[in-house]
């Protein structure tokens, strides 16, 4: 099994319902984003549109963050995804340097939502309460894993990966247009294999070799 | 005591310079780094000073426009958090001439482009 993402761009319009979901399923710091949309005109005026670009970790087959950690705290497992060890992770940011989507976040300080420094009752959760890659701390790299507690939970429950909501990752199923899909790349019959099959679906920075597992249909 | 770190750290600078100053191939400079022979620093780290810094600053030659963006104070290498920025839009370019699969770099970051 590999997982992988395929990003509809025509269908994408902006709206960020992925990175609000992200955000709160992650527990997400202020200023850091493990999903995020970049934006950009195209054509003159006025024969104008705008383009959104949703980015989050690619999950390459091939990851340069993983080779670059001096700490060996980065990893892929067998189902593609490549996460962070927080406890071996020092913060040395070369796996940010070497990351040629900038998709991988360094927590410096704890912010927290409340503007007087407060903690909200959900970022109040004590490590112990919280899934292991929701442990995070100030001085290390974070970034998206796919959902992997969703998709651990889900595998163990036998279900297939994509499958319905609690077996995505948040942003997939909340998406207003269906702009996002989530499957075994590795499947032929699966919808992303599908669409990547069917559609005109291109991988980002390709020049890089390192084979990312998230798609765009443009 | 003092004399001795002086002298290594001299001697060092010495090496260095001579590694860029006799026009060392990019292949050479990192083999001798990888073989510790010459000293960029135990510390790993991105900060100036460390290991990241020493090598592509120090003994490379690389200017600091190559990863940073020079007008914004203090420091955005990473294209991110300053908001006359867009997220994300990082140019890894200058790092892939030396870091891909067949580069002269001896860390084999990249890999080569699928058919």
């Amino acid at each position: 099994m590999r997982l992988g993402m395929v990003i509809d761009m025509r269908r994408c319009f902006g709206c960020r319902a992925c990175v609000a979901a992200c955000k709160t399923e992650n527990m997400v710091q202020p200023g850091n984003y493990w999903n995020f949309v970049l934006e950009y005109e195209q054509g003159k005026y006025p024969n104008v549109r705008r383009i959104f670009v949703p980015m989050n970790c690619m999950h390459c087959q091939d990851p340069p963050c993983m080779k670059a950690c001096p700490e060996k705290a980065i990893s892929k497992n067998k189902q593609g995804v490549v996460l962070i060890n927080y406890d071996k992770c020092k913060g040395r940011k070369y796996c940010i340097a070497a990351c040629p989507y900038g998709v991988i976040h360094f927590i410096g300080n704890e912010k927290t939502f409340y503007p007087d420094g407060k903690k909200t009752p959900y970022e109040a959760l004590p490590a112990r309460a919280r899934h292991p890659l929701h442990r995070k701390k100030p001085g290390i790299a974070e970034k998206c894993t796919f959902c992997w507690h969703r998709i651990e939970k889900a595998l163990k429950e036998g279900k297939t990966p994509g499958s319905d909501y609690d077996s995505s990752p948040a942003c997939i199923k909340v998406c207003p247009a269906n702009a996002r899909y989530f499957g075994d790349l590795d499947d032929p019959n699966s919808e992303v294999s599908r669409l990547i099959a069917t559609k005109r679906a291109i991988q980002l920075k390709k020049e890089f070799g390192t084979k990312p597992q998230v798609y765009y249909i443009v | 005591m003092r004399v001795w770190t002086l002298a290594i750290a001299v001697l060092a600078l010495l090496v260095m310079t001579a590694a860029v100053a006799t026009g060392a191939s990019i292949t050479d400079t990192a083999k001798a780094i990888k073989k510790g022979k010459i000293d960029v620093g135990r510390i790993t780290g991105m900060e100036p000073g460390k290991r990241f810094h020493n090598i592509h600053n120090r003994v490379l030659g690389l200017q600091c426009n190559s990863c940073h963006v020079g007008s914004l104070a203090p420091d955005y290498p990473y294209q991110r958090k300053h908001k006359d920025l867009q997220m994300g839009q990082v140019d890894r370019g200058i790092c892939l001439g030396c870091h891909k699969a067949n580069g002269p770099a001896e860390t084999k970051l990249y890999g080569t482009m699928a058919e």
